[in-house]
């Protein structure tokens, strides 16, 4: 028995193959997963040139493979993501199943680092790391992370793990963590039209050990710890960045995930949620505003760029807006229109590939997650369970970029 | 590729509507396009942008909400010659096809809800100047085309989004909101008869909110900057840097504008990419590590370039890319051969876009509505560029790229200097 599933794909004009490597989210881990894919997408053994493998790529009709590090509580997922156009689309003789398959093969299960490509990757990492820094609301998301986790270092990284570890990756370095990937647990999943094919593909490229081992895994949730920090900072920018942070206090189940998603849209999901009417159309203070849930950190997140002036009466605006919520002040109406949102996004959702993949992905990584209906959860929540999920959140943290 | 069935209508007073069908879609897509946009004429530059956000407000309140009732989503963007407005749902059709007639027909402008609009607008340009790449686009684009509405950003200016009246915005909204400059889209899974009873409640919507609208034809001005090579003081660290290419032959290939913008898209790629030995040689020199942002576009007030990138030494990279753009290819040159194999490749790559666009049910209308307001065909051009021979290719780009300016921006830190 091994962990690949590949599904009949019935409507779209693509073709779709992830492979997903999961290991415990450490800085260390996070900043060797972030050099890797990095790696990987520029360069493999079969074609150590840049060029050639993007060529490769380009001569599959534009086969796109993107290779990142997603985290996942306290799990780090290397994922390797593959899109492809299905080849009954062109009818072309020499772009078959096999082809695309070993390639996509090739390029994940045979990286090669050299210290040239390692360079080159560290490099491509620096710029990136720089420019994304420079970018006022990429600085503070980056910033609030590095407090909330304050005391626990190996989770504070949120973009591509501390980037001294990264500058200072040897070659010897990089290829025992390599090795040492050769034995986590791996899934395979897929959506084809020809779905049967690909599966006998799939097994017979993808052979590493780590795909019979057991994928699913629980207690990823990472506990919020109640210890309330409040931090401005300057950079005299156009416009501030206000983060606030609400912790949790248990591991939510399934339902309660669904309750948060419906909290994000009511505060912030559309023009007439609570936090948009309030901070954007009555204080006019902001263009945009947003709540999420971040589940597997116990973090509900509400964000906003503001005029600086008008950073205060926001943040008295949310924590109003979550206090009244927790007595037990629901808009009934918004609630309904919340609700509806959140149903239309979710069948919408079926319309999209990687939204599906990503459904799919979820049922390898988290037990039932397959068996829990959405659909029918989205119109049983009542405004009940939204008071009493609200109650469950402690204000933990606010950071103001200026 | 099997491409999607159209529907199309035009009705007597000029407005058009069409209908994709995308079967075993759950999404119903639902779109006004407006032949205008930021970069038209307007006496106060983001007028287009103001109005588009301002048509929301109605006497009885903001109309998401009635949107939201329903369940359904909607939305709006400015670009430069375009501004539309959407819906999506699942359900409710003909709810969601009225309001989003309403939406775009029935202004209601006042002085209160002007200003209360003005300081959400100035959030919306603060979130953009905050992005180092902002400040060098908007550098280079006022190098090309001055302080037009073409050189200036999308939204406006701080001033001029404070300078927008109510006379002023209907000015706008009445000589540019005529039927002649709209179009319906509709895409989702509809049956014949859907099909027909949209059509029909377009025709009767059409007529109660715009038929009696008459175009008024403004004169089109093509403005030009003085196209210099600037460097910008910035707070940051941030290294960015671009370049844009003001096309003075930019003409329609095979009478599509949109097929020269592919052409010229594949020649600055076949140039500038990572697989090309130019980026081989800047990645060994260590002046690019990341690929460049390669963008081409034409508009009625001009056509240009922008490429963006990041340098340890902007100086000379934009030495180096001005460099490759403008000197001769040698027909023996690795070069050239690559340009010539990268070609096939591009083919391939631009067939695949195209698949691709089918999945994304939004996208797609999008694109296809964009598309026929400039009498333009995505299956057609594809077509065109698939039968297109290399010299045939190259022949064209070389004339397109003839007598072209290129300037520059880039930033320059003030750590630095200390």
């Amino acid at each position: 028995m091994t962990n690949i599933t590949i599904r009949k794909n019935k409507k779209f004009t693509t073709a779709a193959l992830g492979c997903f490597l999961r290991l415990p989210l450490t800085s260390h881990n996070l900043a060797f997963a972030s050099l890797l894919s990095r790696l990987q997408s520029n360069t493999s053994m079969l074609y150590p040139q840049i060029a050639e493998q993007t060529r490769r790529l380009a001569d599959l009709y534009d086969l796109q493979l993107d290779i990142m590090p997603q985290l996942f509580g306290k799990e780090i997922i290397l994922t390797y993501y593959a899109n492809f156009v299905e080849p009954t689309e062109v009818l072309d003789p020499e772009y078959v199943c096999q082809e695309i398959i070993q390639t996509i093969s090739e390029i994940i299960t045979k990286p090669d680092c050299t210290p040239e490509m390692l360079a080159y990757a560290k490099r491509q990492l620096e710029d990136d790391y720089r420019e994304l820094m420079e970018q006022p609301a990429n600085y503070a998301i980056d910033q609030f992370f590095k407090l909330w986790y304050r005391d626990q270092p190996d989770y504070a990284e949120n973009f591509m793990g501390p980037i001294d570890e990264i500058q200072n990756a040897t070659v010897d370095e990089v290829n025992r963590y390599i090795e040492s990937l050769r034995d986590v647990p791996v899934a395979v999943i897929g959506m084809g039209r020809d779905h049967q094919l690909m599966t006998k593909l799939a097994k017979f490229y993808f052979t590493q050990a780590g795909i019979i081992k057991n994928f699913q895994t629980t207690g990823l949730t990472i506990p919020a710890n109640k210890n309330l920090i409040e931090k401005v900072d300057e950079q005299g920018n156009a416009q501030a960045q206000l983060l606030m942070g609400f912790g949790i206090n248990h591991t939510i189940n399934y339902q309660e995930q669904i309750v948060g998603l419906l909290l994000s849209q009511y505060l912030a999901g559309d023009q007439s949620s609570k936090l948009f009417s309030k901070i954007r159309e009555e204080l006019g203070a902001a263009y945009a505003v947003e709540a999420s849930c971040f589940a597997n950190n116990s973090l509900f997140l509400i964000n906003a760029g503001l005029d600086p002036d008008q950073v205060e009466s926001a943040k008295r605006v949310i924590l109003n807006e979550i206090e009244n919520l927790a007595a037990g002040n629901v808009d009934e109406e918004l609630f309904k229109k919340a609700q509806k949102a959140l149903y239309r996004n979710t069948k919408i959702g079926l319309d999209s590939q990687n939204w599906q993949m990503g459904q799919a992905f979820r049922g390898e990584l988290f037990s039932d997650y397959l068996d829990f209906d959405r659909e029918t959860a989205i119109k049983k929540v009542t405004t009940h369970q939204l008071v009493s999920f609200v109650q469950n959140l402690f204000f933990n943290e606010s950071y103001i970029l200026k | 590729m099997i491409t999607p069935k159209i529907i199309k209508r035009e009705y007597k007073s000029g407005f058009k509507a069409e209908i994709i069908l995308k079967p075993h879609f759950y999404q119903r897509f639902f779109g006004i396009i407006i032949d205008f946009g930021s970069s038209d004429p307007q006496k106060v530059a983001g007028s287009a942008h103001f109005l588009e956000h301002k048509l929301f407000a109605k006497k009885d309140g903001d109309i998401s909400s009635q949107f939201e009732e329903i369940g359904a989503d909607v939305n709006a963007f400015t670009s430069f010659n375009e501004t539309m407005f959407y819906c999506s749902g699942i359900e409710h059709t003909p709810k969601m096809i009225d309001l989003l007639f309403r939406l775009v027909g029935e202004p209601y402008f006042t002085k209160q809800n002007i200003a209360k609009e003005a300081p959400i607008i100035e959030q919306e340009l603060a979130m953009y100047q905050d992005d180092p790449m902002w400040k060098v686009n908007n550098a280079i684009m006022t190098s090309m085309f001055g302080n037009s509405n073409l050189g200036t950003e999308v939204v406006g200016t701080k001033e001029s989004i404070n300078q927008v009246t109510k006379q002023n915005l209907t000015k706008v909204y009445t000589e540019n909101y005529v039927p002649t400059k709209m179009q319906f889209v509709a895409c989702g899974d509809f049956s014949d008869n859907q099909v027909r009873t949209i059509l029909r409640q377009v025709g009767k919507l059409q007529t109660k909110y715009l038929a009696d609208r008459k175009d008024v034809s403004t004169p089109v001005s093509q403005p030009v900057g003085e196209l210099s090579d600037q460097v910008l003081q910035a707070k940051g660290n941030s290294k960015a840097f671009g370049l844009g290419i003001r096309f003075k032959n930019f003409k329609k290939v095979l009478s599509s504008s949109d097929l020269t913008q592919i052409l010229l898209e594949i020649m600055l790629e076949s140039k500038l990419s990572v697989m090309s030995p130019w980026f081989e040689k800047m990645r060994k020199e260590k002046l690019l590590a990341n690929p460049l942002q390669i963008s081409v576009n034409y508009t009625r007030q001009g056509d240009f370039a922008t490429i963006f990138g990041v340098s340890a030494d902007n100086q000379r990279i934009i030495e180096e890319i001005k460099r490759v753009l403008t000197q001769p290819i040698d027909l023996n040159s690795e070069q050239y051969r690559f340009i010539k194999e990268n070609f096939v490749l591009q083919k391939k790559e631009w067939l695949a876009r195209t698949i691709r666009t089918m999945n994304n049910l939004s996208y797609f209308a999008i694109e296809m509505i964009e598309e026929n307001l400039d009498h333009e065909d995505l299956q057609l051009n594809l077509l065109k560029l698939q039968t297109m021979g290399f010299e045939e290719f190259d022949q064209i780009c070389q004339k397109l790229m003839k007598d072209s300016t290129i300037c520059s921006a880039y930033l320059n830190s003030d750590k630095e200097e200390q």
